[in-house]
């Protein structure tokens, strides 16, 4: 179990790791560029406006509005740096070819401004030689309006030159506000007459009608070419390049936050995943602690009955060696005792048998009708009775302190169960039947004689205990075997039981329920002592009005060193 | 000379073209008995009221034509510092000849003087060097306008085989040998020495380079005394003839385009002259589209009394002459020698300060070392 919870430990730790960074980087993956997007959009929607004014401000450079043309140059400036940072944040979001439509929609768009600003470049340029032109045209109007009012030229010539160049003023100034091609065909014609009629009245009037035709020409040919260029860069489709560009960034945002948002939901897993796992760690952690408070708690409980063990073997030994020597020291006086009361006894028998009846025989107690000789004789049989009481009790003392000198062999259980009630046949056959449930468990080592004797002594326990029953008892014998290595004998009575106040008593030495006198109140200690000295264990389990049953457990042991293990332990333990 | 009165005159009316309205209205009074008809003369003055109105750009505009140069620029100065010995430094080329010094003289008005600006070992370059001074306020850079931004025009100058003939790697691994140089530029460049921040210390020095507070700057923020009369009725004919047309904005062009021959065929001025090479047809160069033949870079005009000669090919040795070039290309008419001297006299109020001093100061081309 201690290696398992490592090792499940071990790669959970692992997997939470693993599922972090995986949760992590799902979660880096799903931050889409939003603020690249916004910034783009943003630029976008600048250059839009920039866009248009600009058209207005080239619109109103051909109405004169603006001073100088720095207005429409400096957005320029604007459009290639914003062009460079589109481009950036292309590169930036490019993904394979996610971006190529966004790029090329980029490409799509400098390429229509690129031939919008060549057209303003041309309007700026045509439209500076058209002012200048028309500017100069009333100069040189009124130049060879005066050549030709010289007194020397003819006074029909005169009005006509007049005429011609109010017409022609007029046709350009039409022409200037509306150019059409019928209006540009009059102004020839009018051209065409000027120039005949200058001819005719001077070299100097002729070289102004020519330089007056050469302006008027450049002002219908920018004026027509104004136009040209004006509608040509007002119709351009920058704003809608602007929209294409815009539209297909939008798209490219959708495609990569529809994946960011699969990145999340797939991030949103791991995470619960990795929930998971840590719930579950900290349920294996829970249950490793549990496990370990039991475990600690199993140790406590044996510790404690370790504890109880040793006192009572403590106890057990000390009852031994005190026994030991009370039986050595009581034994000999009591032998003298005993043989003094033998003889007196015999020496009385002489006497009585000297007196023949006679005299001593004569000899009343006083107050009593028996003879005083018969009475000596009874009060001497008492004496040695007791005597031979205290000798059975030292007896027994010594054999519980001789316990060790059991010698080992290997034996079977069952067999020594069956010796033991062969035995107390005599007890139980008159207030139990005995039912047996063998395991057909293996032999032991160990002292047959001793085991047999708590055997014997748990029966005849037993047997007591059913006797004080007023129906027949039943006498439960089980065997079985424990793990590999040890054997369960149960001894069970169905009699009154042990009364839980002396259930922790009954292991004590000289501790009896039975009358004063019927127990030594040793058999259940010495029984104790037995099954120890065995490294087994001796167990009581009673409920009042149910029964009793004994459960003594025995390790097998085969080997012969653990024998001598178990030898040497004999020894020391007394 | 030109009288106060008529400079009076131009400032209240700008939106008409004072000279020629002003002898018509005057004959109008005179002639009357020579059988024109009053109407004819409500008609002709309408006509020429409305073609002005209809196009001058400096007549009706709502700001002035051209502004003047901000007083301060924001730059990190220690990257100025940076750039201004990078753009002095001659391993900037391949052969260690040229630095980009070697044509922006800054006592020569951020220009060489020479026709063509020097190439390497010992060739001329393909075109005149235009001034790097507010350089950074064009539009775009060199004569055909194919330099986009600062950036792209050092880029391409520093590549030129006929202008550096360098590499970046080549140039890099020449600064980072000198090791004080490499410390003091990762001082300001914690990249370190990278063509793009070599580049960008260069642009920010350039950035420096501009020349504001020149006398016709002050004129237009207030300071009426800081150009004589001459000079404003400079400016006048500048504005009549039409040269503002395209000489505008805050560094008097450089900020357009426009084909080098307006009236007549495009580039008769370069076939005048004999020889023509490919950069002289301009744009054309670069894009091959007929439109942009001879479409030059319409150049600034700040400081330009200090940078002759002038054209992209430094055909027009003094300003005179220049002037009289564009008059009869650009604008299709004569022009007299006294408005010529006049509108120099105005070009001359163009001549800004760099560094607190005046550019063509002494003191100013001692500084600039």
């Amino acid at each position: 179990m201690e290696r398992r919870i490592p090792k499940h430990g071990w790669s959970l730790a692992i997997c939470i790791v693993v599922l972090a960074a995986t949760t992590a980087s799902f979660f880096l993956l799903s931050h889409s560029p939003t603020q690249q997007f916004r910034e783009a959009d943003d630029e976008l929607a600048e250059l839009k406006q920039t866009d248009a004014r600009w058209t207005a401000d080239i619109l109103s450079l051909e109405l004169g509005l603006n001073g100088n043309y720095d207005v429409v140059t400096t957005p320029l400036r604007g459009f290639s740096a914003a062009y460079e940072r589109l481009e950036r944040t292309i590169a930036a979001i490019h993904t394979k070819d996610e971006a190529a439509a966004a790029s090329q929609a980029l490409a799509d768009y400098k390429a229509v401004m690129a031939q919008k600003i060549a057209l303003v470049d041309r309007i700026k340029a045509q439209y500076a030689v058209l002012s200048n032109s028309s500017r100069f045209l009333s100069v040189a109007d009124s130049e060879l309006f005066m050549v030709s009012q010289s007194s020397d030229v003819d006074l029909t010539v005169q009005s006509r030159i007049a005429g011609i160049l109010n017409q022609l003023m007029t046709s350009v100034t039409s022409y200037m506000v509306t150019p059409n091609n019928s209006l540009r065909d009059v102004i020839g014609q009018q051209m065409q007459e000027l120039q005949r009629v200058a001819e005719s009245v001077s070299p100097t009037a002729s070289s102004k009608a020519a330089t007056l035709v050469k302006h008027t020409d450049t002002i219908l040919r920018q004026r027509q070419l104004g136009n040209e260029l004006i509608v040509g860069a007002v119709t351009l489709p920058t704003a809608k390049a602007i929209d294409h560009l815009a539209m297909q960034l939008r798209g490219l945002r959708d495609q990569i936050e529809a994946k960011s948002l699969i990145y999340r939901d797939v991030g949103l897993i791991c995470l619960a995943l990795l929930a998971g796992s840590l719930a579950s760690a900290g349920w294996l952690l829970y249950r490793h602690l549990s496990r370990l408070d039991a475990s600690n708690s199993k140790l406590q409980l044996a510790n404690d009955e370790v504890q109880t063990q040793l006192i009572q073997s403590a106890k057990l030994s000390a009852m031994g060696q005190m026994v030991a020597g009370i039986t050595h020291e009581i034994n000999t006086p009591l032998a003298y005792v005993k043989a003094v009361f033998s003889l007196i006894r015999e020496q009385l028998a002489l006497v009585a048998a000297a007196d023949g009846g006679q005299a001593l025989s004569q000899i009343k107690t006083p107050g009593a009708e028996t003879n005083l000789l018969d009475e000596v004789h009874m009060l001497l049989e008492e004496g040695l009775h007791g005597i031979e009481e205290i000798a059975t009790l030292i007896l027994t003392m010594k054999n519980f302190s001789r316990l060790d000198k059991g010698r080992l062999d290997e034996f079977s259980v069952e067999e020594g169960l069956e010796n033991a009630l062969l035995i107390a046949r005599s007890e139980l056959k008159y207030v139990a039947d005995v039912t047996r449930d063998y395991g057909n468990v293996p032999s032991i080592t160990g002292s047959s004689s001793q085991i047999k004797q708590v055997f014997l002594n748990l029966i005849n326990n037993a047997a007591h205990a059913m006797a004080s029953l007023d129906r027949r008892g039943e006498l439960t014998i089980r065997t079985r075997l424990e793990g590999e290595d040890q054997v369960v004998i149960e001894i069970a009575d169905d009699g009154p039981g042990i009364p839980a106040a002396i259930r922790d008593k009954i292991f004590d030495p000289f501790f009896t329920t039975k009358e004063v006198g019927k127990g030594t109140g040793m058999g259940l200690s010495i029984c104790y002592r037995i099954v120890h000295n065995h490294g087994g264990s001796l167990t009581v389990n009673s409920e009042e009005g149910r029964g009793t049953t004994f459960m003594v457990l025995l390790p097998i042991r085969h080997q012969l060193n653990d024998a001598a293990t178990a030898d040497t332990r004999l020894v020391a333990a007394v | 000379m030109i009288s106060q009165g008529a400079t009076a005159k131009t400032k209240r009316l700008p939106i008409l073209p004072a000279r020629p309205v002003r002898p018509r209205r005057r004959r109008c009074r005179a002639g009357n008995r020579r059988a024109l008809s009053v109407a004819d003369w409500l008609v002709r003055a309408l006509a020429g009221v409305n073609l002005a109105f209809l196009t001058a750009i400096p007549a009706v505009s709502a700001q002035e034509a051209i502004v003047p140069i901000p007083l301060h620029q924001d730059l990190d100065l220690r990257k100025v510092k940076l750039g201004a010995s990078l753009f002095r430094d001659p391993r900037l080329s391949h052969d260690n000849s040229n630095s980009c010094s070697t044509c922006h003289l800054l006592e020569r008005g951020g220009a060489d003087g020479l026709p063509l600006s020097a190439g390497l070992d010992g060739k001329p370059g393909m075109t005149n060097t235009p001034t790097v001074f507010n350089s950074a306020f064009n539009f775009r850079l060199n004569w055909d306008g194919r330099g986009a931004s600062l950036a792209t025009q050092l880029d391409a100058a520093i590549k030129d085989p006929t202008v550096m003939g360098a590499t970046w790697p080549e140039i890099i691994d020449k600064l980072k040998a000198d090791k004080r140089f490499s410390v003091e530029f990762t001082k300001v460049y914690p990249q370190g020495l990278t063509p793009d921040a070599t580049i960008d210390a260069l642009v920010t020095y350039e950035r420096s380079l501009t020349t504001p507070d020149a006398p016709f700057d002050r004129y237009l923020r207030g300071d009426v005394a800081a150009v004589d009369a001459d000079e404003l009725e400079g400016y006048r004919l500048f504005k009549a003839y039409g040269c503002i047309a395209c000489h505008q904005g805050m560094n008097v062009g450089g900020n357009m385009m426009q084909v080098f021959g307006v009236l007549g065929d495009p580039g008769d001025y370069f076939r005048g002259k004999g020889s023509t090479t490919p950069f002289d047809t301009g744009l054309y160069r670069l894009t091959g589209k007929e439109e942009d033949k001879f479409v030059f870079r319409v150049p600034s005009l700040r400081n330009v009394a200090l940078t002759a000669p002038y054209f992209n090919d430094g055909s027009a040795t003094t300003l005179p002459d220049a002037i009289r070039i564009m008059a009869k290309y650009q604008l299709g008419r004569p022009i007299s020698e006294r408005d010529v001297d006049l509108i120099v006299a105005f070009l001359q109020t163009l001549t800004g300060d760099y560094e607190g001093k005046p550019l063509d100061a002494p003191s100013a081309s001692a500084a600039a070392h």
